[in-house]
């Protein structure tokens, strides 16, 4: 071949009487080794990857070992709770459950006292309403306003609630509503109608 | 396998109706290990986590739909965990009409009470340590040092500065040692 001879020519030149066989060696591979090769590379690269990993010291620690050599040192991953058996695997399905009803899983406790803050809220909103309600129908009167509110009747607040707000459904009665509320009470109900969120600690330094 | 499915494609999967159920059953077993520990760290008990936690599920599937996602779906489950587990204690606090203090004294008693309590172990001491740390720093110790979150992506959940997230940790840290430290 003309290329072959080229060669021989070339290696002549360079050093005359050299005479080098041509024959390829007829050296063995491995079967399918050049198919392999790139999925055999890539499996190698990850696998040092992973031991390069491990050795290098995680941005976490070496910040921890900034603040606290002694913390850094002690035992970390430790998680002491426990959990009941099979709690995650049943959570999806009982979570699937909830949802079918449509009801937050607050204990009964939680509705008893979500309950007793909207009868409160109703029961604040009803004086409010009371006392405008009176003071708008006669307030030509020189009677002192719980003069004026006590003379109303209870059918007649009762029936002006009913009528004029949302607040009481025409089957409640006034009976019904706690009979005083305390301050705890009403610094309960503006806080939960004004923090939505709750914020988090503003003396945190 | 729901760990296979990144959170977009769940959810995509969401917002079909046919895929609806079976996106949220995935995103609950994807995510439910995670939020389980964070609200734990914070309520102690298994009992209030348990409560809270599935209120926080529910409270994803109401409002999943209306997810924007220029957050990730992942921070914006901690914000909701977070918030309901503070909105919890709040609430505790309000029904048994106790102070912050008391507050504190009944989540250490619920860890004297936690099955296999042992006030000599460093991991139960760890836990008491952390109990003594404000409600924000708390959060901010328990996210980095066992979870080891990026400031960033706490930042996104808790809506706070990176910086001044970097100085509750370095305070929490602190202190978790000056505990540890008299305890040992």
């Amino acid at each position: 071949m003309e290329k072959d001879k080229d060669i021989q020519r070339e290696l002549e030149g360079i050093s005359p009487g050299l005479n080098l066989p041509r024959e390829e060696l007829n050296l063995s591979l491995p079967k399918d080794y050049f198919a392999n090769l790139p999925s055999d590379l890539l499996a190698k690269a990850k696998l040092m990857d992973a031991d390069a990993a491990e050795n290098v010291e995680s941005e976490f620690l070496s910040e921890l070992k900034l603040l606290s050599p002694f913390l850094a040192n002690q035992v970390r991953k430790e998680n002491p709770f426990t959990v009941p058996a099979n709690y995650f695997t049943g959570l999806a399905s009982s979570l699937a459950e909830a949802r079918k009803n449509s009801a937050p899983i607050y204990k009964l406790s939680n509705k008893i006292f979500t309950f007793r803050r909207c009868v409160i809220a109703a029961t604040v909103a009803i004086a409010i309403s009371l006392s405008a309600v009176y003071l708008a129908k006669d307030h030509s009167s020189n009677k002192s306003f719980s003069q004026q509110l006590a003379e109303l009747s209870i059918p007649e607040m009762e029936e002006y609630l009913a009528e004029h707000t949302s607040y009481m459904e025409p089957s409640m009665h006034l009976e019904d509503l706690p009979v005083s509320i305390d301050e705890q009470d009403i610094d309960n109900l503006l806080e939960d109608n004004t923090l939505k969120d709750i914020p988090f600690n503003p003396d945190t330094p | 396998m729901p760990e296979s499915f990144t959170d977009k494609e769940l959810l995509v999967l969401y917002r079909q109706e046919d895929t609806k159920e079976k996106a949220f059953t995935m995103i609950v077993e994807k995510y439910q290990e995670r939020l389980y520990w964070h609200i734990r760290r914070l309520l102690i008990s298994h009992e209030d986590t348990n409560d809270v936690l599935q209120n926080v599920f529910i409270k994803v599937w109401r409002n999943l739909a209306s997810f924007r996602e220029d957050a990730q779906l992942y921070t914006w489950l901690y914000r909701i965990a977070t918030n309901e587990s503070l909105s919890y204690i709040e609430q505790q606090k309000r029904k048994s009409a106790i102070s912050l203090d008391d507050m504190d004294l009944a989540l250490d008693n619920k860890l004297h009470s936690e099955p296999g309590f042992d006030g000599n172990s460093l991991a139960w001491k760890l836990q008491k340590a952390i109990l003594q740390l404000p409600q924000k720093q708390k959060i901010v110790f328990n996210l980095r040092y066992f979870e080891e979150m990026p400031y960033e992506e706490m930042s996104q959940i808790l809506d706070t500065s990176i910086g001044a997230l970097k100085a509750s940790y370095h305070h929490a840290v602190k202190k978790v040692e000056e505990f540890l430290k008299n305890e040992v």
